[in-house]
Formats: C-alpha cells, structure tokens, sequence
C-alpha cells in the first residue's frame, strides 16, 4: 500500500457509512504534500470535519471549508519544506524536467536554421511544440525517478513554471494549448518516474549463490 | 537583541495558544482555540508550519503520541519550553512599553 493510500485509509476509518465524507479530491491533494507534516494535517483536518465542522456548518459548507483549508495549506506545506532545505533537490529535478528540454530543443533548432541557405518562412510552430513534449516527457521520467517522492509537490509546479518562462524566452510565444499540454505532460513523467524508482527499491534483494551475507 | 529574538505576532498567538490548551496542545486544537478567541481562521498547515518555525527556534517541543483509541489518528503535542516563555515575556514587555502613555481607540492611557 503506498504511503497516500495509507494516509486516505487512515483518514476514511473515522467515517460512519452514511455520513458525508470530506472532497476527495482535497484529501489527495493533501496528502501529496511534501514533507512529514502533510499526514498530520490530514488527520486533523478529517477529525474536524468529522468531529465539529459538520454539525455546525452542515455538509455543503462543511466541504467548501474543507477545500479552503486544504487549499490555504499547500503553501505554507510547501514553504516549510523548503525552509527545511531540502529545496536543491526539487530545483535540480525541475531544471531537469524543464529547462534542459527547452535549451536542447533550441540547440537543435539552431543546428537545423544553421543548415538551411533560405531561413524565410521558418517558425517553430506546432510540431517543434510536439517534440518539446516529448522530450520533456523522457526527462521527467528521469527528474520523476530523481527526485524523492514527497518533493514532487514542489517539483511539478517548479518545472512548470520553469518551463513556460524557459519557453516564452526561446521561441517566443508558444501555441495556447502549449502551458496545458506541458503541466499535463510534466506531472504524468514525474510521477510515473517517481513509481518507477520506488517498485525499483521495492524489489527484494535475492541472496547470492554462495549463501554470504 | 537580535531581529530573530522577537516573536511574530502569529507566533506568540500561537505561544499563548499552546500554553492555554497545555496537555492537549496539537494542531487541530490550537488552531480552533485561535479562531475561537480571536476570530481568525487560519489554515491547519500555517498553524504546523509556525509551530515547526517554534520547534527549530527551541520556543516549543513536541512529540508524537499513538491515537488514543482503536482507529484513531496518532497526534504531535506541543508544550511550550522555558525559553519559549521568556520570549513571550520579553514580547509582551516590547508591546507595553510602546503602548506607554498612547491612546488607541478611546482605551486609557497606560501608566507606568
């Protein structure tokens, strides 16, 4: 059982059948935070949803102040994390995922500008936007599987905005679908990286043949 | 005094909170205990965030103990240390001797 799943467990057993649970989606985004704290303050927040919030506000209010909560948290979460120092790892992991992509793609642009005699009529359109994908997507598999778990809260939104200002300095102003594509894109590689690495320490160490320690 | 010797506002709230609630002190408590007396709602991760701000400064300590029944969730408390409260203390005295001698809101002046 992963350590969100464990956390959405924990959260869930305090709840009668019929009873009106918090936003699930509020729940994940929590419990995605970086840094130990992210499991108390889940905690916390199902016990007063469950145990005050909503006998005195009702469930739809009860919700609503659970999305607040939840949202108000995430930078304060994330701000101590990185306080705690271990922000270089998310700043490498971003620059991996974000930045690197866009100068080898721009490298490559100007290799193939660098080969062709005529240059009018030549934009970076839809397609150089495609293979910029796709290369981010290769590199933050690698940034994914880089990067502790719990920085990913940090990470993504890093590499993101990293990237779109990366972007918008190389080639201008990118297609409109472009920021969407590439938060989409980012966070899918991180993530499945990040799984990647853990299955991979997951594995137990089968013994040696000569029986040794 | 070092700018790092006074306490943020929120921070010696935070103080009196622990120090109100004393064995029961965790975030979810403290946080209920400041809305409740002064009407602010903050979030449950700026309240964890300020505490663990305290922590490292040595204000406060905690430590984690299991749930208290079958099903529970396990909790931090926080108490407040001796440090923790002579830096309240030297707050409140930084707050009286400004208000010395002002009037703010028709209150009294202060005396000394």
């Amino acid at each position: 059982m992963s350590q969100q799943d464990q956390f959405a467990t924990e959260a869930a057993v305090q709840f009668m059948p019929h009873q009106p649970h918090p936003p699930k989606l509020a729940q994940l985004l929590v419990s995605a935070l970086p840094g130990p704290y992210a499991r108390l303050v889940l905690c916390d927040l199902e016990e007063e949803f469950a145990a005050h919030i909503l006998a005195s506000h009702g469930p739809r209010r009860a919700r609503r102040w659970y999305w607040r909560q939840a949202l108000r948290s995430v930078p304060a979460l994330c701000l101590m994390e990185v306080r705690s120092g271990n922000w270089q790892l998310a700043l490498l992991a971003s620059l991996l995922a974000a930045i690197v992509p866009t100068a080898l793609l721009d490298v490559l642009w100007s290799l193939l500008l660098s080969q062709i005699p005529l240059k009018a009529g030549l934009a970076r359109g839809a397609d150089f936007a495609a293979l910029s994908l796709g290369l981010m997507a290769v590199l933050g598999l690698a940034a994914g599987a880089a990067s502790p778990r719990s920085l990913l809260g940090i990470a993504i939104p890093a590499s993101w905005i990293l990237l779109l200002l990366g972007s918008a300095a190389a080639r201008g102003t990118p297609p409109w679908w472009f920021p969407w594509a590439a938060l989409v894109t980012l966070t899918a590689a991180m993530v499945i990286g990040a799984r990647i690495a853990l299955r991979i320490q997951r594995i137990p160490q089968t013994p040696s043949p000569g029986g040794g320690s | 005094m070092a700018k790092g010797d006074f306490l943020g506002e929120f921070e010696q709230i935070i103080l009196l909170a622990v120090l109100r609630l004393q064995e029961t002190a965790y975030g979810m408590e403290v946080r209920r205990e400041i809305e409740a007396r002064t009407g602010r709602e903050n979030s449950i991760g700026a309240v964890y965030a300020t505490l663990d701000r305290l922590e490292h400064k040595g204000l406060v300590r905690s430590r984690e103990v299991p749930a208290p029944d079958a099903g529970g969730r396990p909790r931090r408390l926080y108490r407040v240390t001796a440090s923790g409260l002579r830096a309240l203390e030297r707050s409140q005295q930084a707050v009286s001797s400004m208000l010395e001698g002002l009037r703010i809101r028709g209150a009294r002046p202060q005396t000394a």
